[in-house]
């Protein structure tokens, strides 16, 4: 079984820049991290091709450091990366992602099963899976929360639902998106992280996919961000004087009016 | 301060990740009851930091040397402990057969100890101490292998070894420096007797016990290096242990340093955090300065240390005397922050305070270095009057 997996790099921090152009995140090559629930899309692709013996490989779309992301993905596990990164792929939205990203995958070749987190921690919208599967014509199982049972032409998943969980079976090729919880992500072993830091990553341009420039980034996107703020975090903090009584008066006072 | 390669700072991410995550959890528990960390020693190998300072060849994880002592000293930093069993096997086991090995031994007892779940030893030190003029195991020569007969104290991983390294007596002249013998033992042998767990006050679990050798035969593929030249093979394992112990009391200071800042971070009289007061803040200056230049010997020693010879020789001890001196007094202040909390063991730094003791005595105390030191130093001043 050949699995594909999709990673997005996020800020490691709340510290976030924001671009004042286009709204939309600054990512620079420091304080970047695996996006934290595709940390259980790539440990689900290693221990499913090391039981069925196939192979895995990461995919991300990016600025040219997040091939360092793409290292640590190797460092745990997976066998090959690539990177899309161009600048014509900047700025782009959900949509346009899941174009950039089906485009590369065409390119692969052959695959058996595509695996994305859920959602992002930063813009957490939980849409390019489902938009990657649609543009790739292929099946898909969202909020996975364990597999059940995989062979060539089918898998059959757990899935998360509303009121409890929902048993899933889909054809192959086909795309999942897992939630946290459907592994425990290993760390990366020295001696895979120091093959990684040596592994060569490949980096496609728009050009090598053959995708269309005009369906890829900011010209591509048909949202557009009108504005982005860091949430403010006001502690209003009143200190009660007066005897402990008096103090518990005005705690049960303030708490009545809350009710 | 030390100007480390970007898969230097790769490899220091990891080891931290990786404590937090394995070690961290049931540190204080090991501690209390003097628990061999068994079940970590195998995550160790399966993430391939046993032996990460030995070639993928034969299963390690081919670090340079920097990044091996960067190792010990991020998993020292939470739990010196587990680094003590790791430089025991990285460095007191794995390194020696690598450097002195035959091709035959390398490919039988490397990768069981990189990434098998064996444990290595050193067995080494004898009641008089740990001096190559103490040896007193004999080890004679008898059907075409070697009869070994003492005793050997102190052995770490003693009860969980299943192979160590053994230092014997295989020739007695007036130079006792010669005639040594090292030799690769399986734990398994008949004659082999591990004695009681000693009652340790710090680095509890690293199961230190006596190992006594009773006409134990040892067979002549199991000579580590020449016979009767194990002197080199000593202070070449030497040489790197001393810097692996430094980077274990690094991180024990570094770790120190940490629960002293927490500490003093929290709001004391006035709402003022403690690190507003004065002599506290006195303590934190020569505690960094002295992390600093800690940090600064180990690395550097750690980079140029390679073989043995008078240069290297007196860099190691340099290190060792100096960096576990410095941690020593380290734990000592951020003990002293924490007041009366820092006599409680509920605080970490009870913990480092006991743990750091041992980096002044093991491998050689700080005396014994000083006394090297001068003595190596004076000879050099004598010869050609450099200083």
């Amino acid at each position: 079984m050949r699995t594909i997996v999709c990673i997005k790099q996020v800020p490691e921090t709340n510290e976030v820049k924001i671009d004042s152009e286009n709204n939309s995140l600054i990512r620079e090559k420091s304080n970047m991290a695996i996006n934290p629930v595709d940390m259980y899309a790539l440990e689900e692709a290693i221990q499913l091709s090391r039981v069925s013996g196939g192979s895995s490989t990461a995919m991300s779309m990016g600025i040219p450091e997040v091939s360092e992301l793409l290292r640590n993905a190797i460092g745990l596990g997976i066998d090959e990366a690539v990177l899309l990164s161009d600048i014509a792929f900047a700025g782009a939205d959900t949509l346009a992602t899941a174009y950039a990203l089906s485009m590369g995958i065409k390119k692969l070749g052959d695959y058996d099963l595509i695996i994305c987190g859920r959602n992002s921690a930063d813009g957490d919208t939980g849409q390019v899976g489902p938009s990657l599967a649609e543009k790739l014509g292929i099946p898909h199982i969202t909020c996975v929360n364990r597999i059940i049972e995989t062979e060539s032409d089918y898998i059959r998943c757990s899935r998360l639902s509303e009121n409890g969980y929902e048993i899933v079976e889909m054809s192959l090729p086909g795309l999942i998106t897992v939630v946290k919880g459907i592994n425990e992500p290993r760390l990366p072993s020295l001696a895979r992280m120091m093959k990684a830091r040596k592994a060569d990553i490949p980096i496609l341009t728009a050009r090598d996919i053959d995708a269309d420039i005009k369906l890829c980034g900011f010209t591509g996107s048909p949202t557009k961000v009108v504005s982005t703020h860091i949430p403010l975090k006001e502690t209003n903090i009143e200190m009660f004087t007066g005897s402990e009584e008096e103090q518990a008066q005005l705690l049960i006072e303030r708490l009545n009016r809350l009710l | 301060m030390y100007n480390f390669s970007e898969d230097q700072i790769a490899v220091r991410k990891m080891v931290k990740e990786f404590a937090e995550k394995y070690v961290r959890p049931q540190v204080k528990i090991r501690d209390k009851q003097a628990q061999y960390p068994g079940e970590i020693t195998g995550i160790l190998a399966e993430h391939g930091y046993k032996g990460a300072n030995i070639p993928e060849q034969y299963g390690g994880a081919g670090l340079d040397p920097v990044s091996s002592v960067l190792l010990v000293n991020g998993i020292s930093r939470v739990d010196s402990s587990l680094g003590h069993i790791l430089e025991v096997n990285n460095y007191g086991f794995c390194e020696p057969i690598l450097t002195f090995g035959t091709e035959e031994q390398k490919e039988k007892y490397l990768p069981e100890f990189t990434t098998g779940k064996s444990v290595g030893g050193f067995a080494y030190t004898e009641a008089g101490g740990s001096d190559p003029s103490n040896v007193n195991l004999t080890a004679r020569e008898k059907d075409g292998g070697y009869v070994l007969n003492g005793s050997k104290i102190m052995v770490t991983n003693a009860r969980y070894s299943d192979s160590m390294l053994v230092v014997g007596r295989t020739a007695k002249t007036e130079n006792l420096f010669y005639g040594l013998t090292f030799f690769i033992v399986d734990m398994d042998k008949a004659g082999i007797t591990v004695g009681k767990t000693e009652d340790t006050m710090g680095q509890r679990s690293i199961e230190m016990c006596e190992v006594s050798f009773e006409n134990c035969i040892v067979e002549k593929d199991r000579v580590l290096g020449n016979v009767n030249e194990g002197f080199k093979v000593l202070m070449t394992l030497m040489n790197k242990m001393r810097i692996s112990v430094s980077a274990m009391a690094l991180g024990i200071a570094e770790a120190a340093l940490e629960e002293a800042m927490k500490f003093a971070n929290v709001p004391y009289r006035d709402g003022k955090p403690l690190y507003e007061i004065p002599s506290v803040k006195n303590y934190i200056s020569e505690m960094v300065s002295h992390i600093n230049i800690m940090k600064l010997l180990v690395y550097s020693a750690a980079e140029s240390i390679k073989e043995d010879n008078p240069e290297t020789r007196m860099k190691s001890l340099n290190t060792k005397l100096t960096v576990c001196e410095y941690a020593k007094d380290i734990c000592d202040k951020a003990l002293q922050i924490h007041g009366g909390c820092g006599f409680i063991s509920d605080y970490d730094i009870e913990r480092l305070y006991r743990d750091v003791r041992a980096t002044t005595i093991f491998g050689l105390t700080s005396e014994r270095a000083k006394s090297s030191i001068a003595d190596m130093f004076i000879k050099r001043y004598l010869e050609n009057g450099d200083i």
